[in-house]
């Protein structure tokens, strides 16, 4: 006899729906934070004051190099909320924001993408570039509390440069991933990891199968591998990159 | 347990781990959505309730997936150890998951409610409703432990594995607990006799 309470058929069927959904489209970038230059991460480090100039050879190749126009407008708030920032600048081609979680939550943005905040990740910042828009809002999941900063700039992207041997280097773009991949190894020297190592080194590979998938991870549980850190020469190595699995 | 879809299911969790794939996550759902929804129906006795705590341990479960461990060859104990803390805690889940559970059908006939916590009072000795309501007060680890072993029939290692403790621990903790709950029963029993 199975009498037990079961779930209502309706409810389980809408709720297998949004799973799949939430599986395949979670973009949690906020911990893709990381060492590796991602775009994100580049972004937030060459933002500048008003009117101030960039030296070029600061920013790595793939980097996108923005010039803040204008002051930032500030806000906080908890869930869904506006920052207005006015009169678009004529040069401007992007609003970057650099966000707050001060809750767990799930912040979406006008262009589709999102941030997820989770345990542990309170109090740290993101910053995103968003399409150009006068007013910016922030659809933070109920109850979920943010303090930000949003400023006009003007976004110049640089290509990926290229060594002796063919190969390209620079930061991860949306582009994707140039050969050699910006990298800041243990010594603390910044240098580049070949990308091909990277993938390998992750399981990012292209598994033909579940079983392989799996074989794989069972192999590499637990393990750290030390990857190689070249200068733009891809043969010097001056330090190693250590990912734990 | 399950021994039979252990290896399916460690497949499957790797497709979902390392391949992000959504389908296979959606078959685990299929897998044990009935046994979590009775386990969160257990703590929280009425649909809403257990139907908010069953969607946010599956979110949980994605959004903890690098924690997860196989044991048994199974999600299973994992996510019951979430529905337990989910449960205990759903007013915090459905902070995080409102917008999610905002929507999701909800059309509860209160007679159905009515009818489910009878069919659950029916099944289940009356001892382990006076434990359902203790178990509000014990900490988290050892609410997950008691359920896993006294309620699902999973073995101490397993239990002990899921809340993150020894085996030996996690047998003196039950120990404990399962005296005073055995006396809050007593209590339950003598209360319950007209």
């Amino acid at each position: 006899m199975n009498t037990s309470p079961r779930v209502r058929p309706e409810f389980a069927a809408a709720l297998r729906a949004q799973l799949i959904a939430h599986v395949a489209g979670d973009r949690p970038w906020w911990r893709r934070r990381g060492i590796l230059g991602g775009a994100a991460a580049v972004a937030a480090a060459v933002v500048l004051a008003p009117g101030l100039a960039i030296a070029v050879n600061h920013v790595l190749p793939g980097a996108t190099e923005q010039t803040a126009l204008g002051d930032p407008v500030g806000g906080s708030a908890s869930g869904r909320s506006q920052i207005v920032l006015g009169r678009v600048p004529d040069d401007a081609t992007d609003v970057v924001l650099a966000l707050t979680c001060n809750t767990e939550g799930t912040f979406r943005f006008a262009d589709g993408s999102s941030l997820v905040c989770g345990d542990g990740d309170e109090g740290s910042t993101a910053t995103v570039t968003l399409p150009l828009d006068p007013t910016v809002t922030i659809d933070a999941s109920p109850g979920a509390a943010w303090t930000a900063e949003a400023t006009f700039v003007n976004s110049i992207s640089h290509p990926w440069a290229t060594n002796a041997r063919g190969e390209t280097y620079g930061v991860t773009n949306s582009q994707g991933d140039p050969d050699l991949i910006s990298a800041i190894a243990t010594n603390g020297k910044q240098g580049y990891v070949r990308s091909s190592d990277l993938e390998k080194a992750n399981g990012a590979q292209a598994f033909s199968s579940p079983e392989e998938a799996l074989e794989w991870q069972s192999e590499t549980a637990g393990t750290t591998v030390a990857l190689p850190v070249y200068t733009f020469d891809g043969e010097t190595q001056i330090g190693e990159f250590v990912i734990e699995r | 347990m399950n021994a039979g879809s252990s290896e399916s299911e460690e497949l499957l969790w790797a497709a979902v781990t390392r391949l992000q794939d959504a389908d296979a996550f959606a078959k685990l759902f299929d897998l044990h959505r009935d046994r979590v929804y009775r386990h969160a129906f257990f703590h929280l006795e009425n649909t809403a309730d257990a139907e908010d705590a069953l969607a946010t341990a599956f979110l949980e479960l994605w959004r903890g997936r690098r924690k997860v461990q196989l044991l048994e060859g199974s999600i299973l104990p994992w996510l019951l150890g979430i529905t337990t803390n989910t449960a205990r805690n759903l007013a915090r889940s459905r902070r995080r998951y409102r917008a999610m559970l905002d929507r999701l059908p909800r059309e509860v006939d209160p007679h159905e409610d009515a009818e489910a916590r009878a069919i659950s009072r029916l099944e289940s000795v009356r001892s382990l409703r006076a434990v359902a309501a203790e178990l509000k007060d014990v900490p988290a680890q050892d609410a997950a432990l008691l359920t896993l072993t006294s309620f699902e029939g999973y073995s101490t290692e397993t239990a002990a594995a899921v809340v993150g403790i020894s085996a030996s621990a996690a047998r003196t903790r039950l120990h404990r607990l399962r005296r005073r709950l055995r006396a809050a029963a007593a209590v339950e029993t003598t209360e319950a006799t007209p």
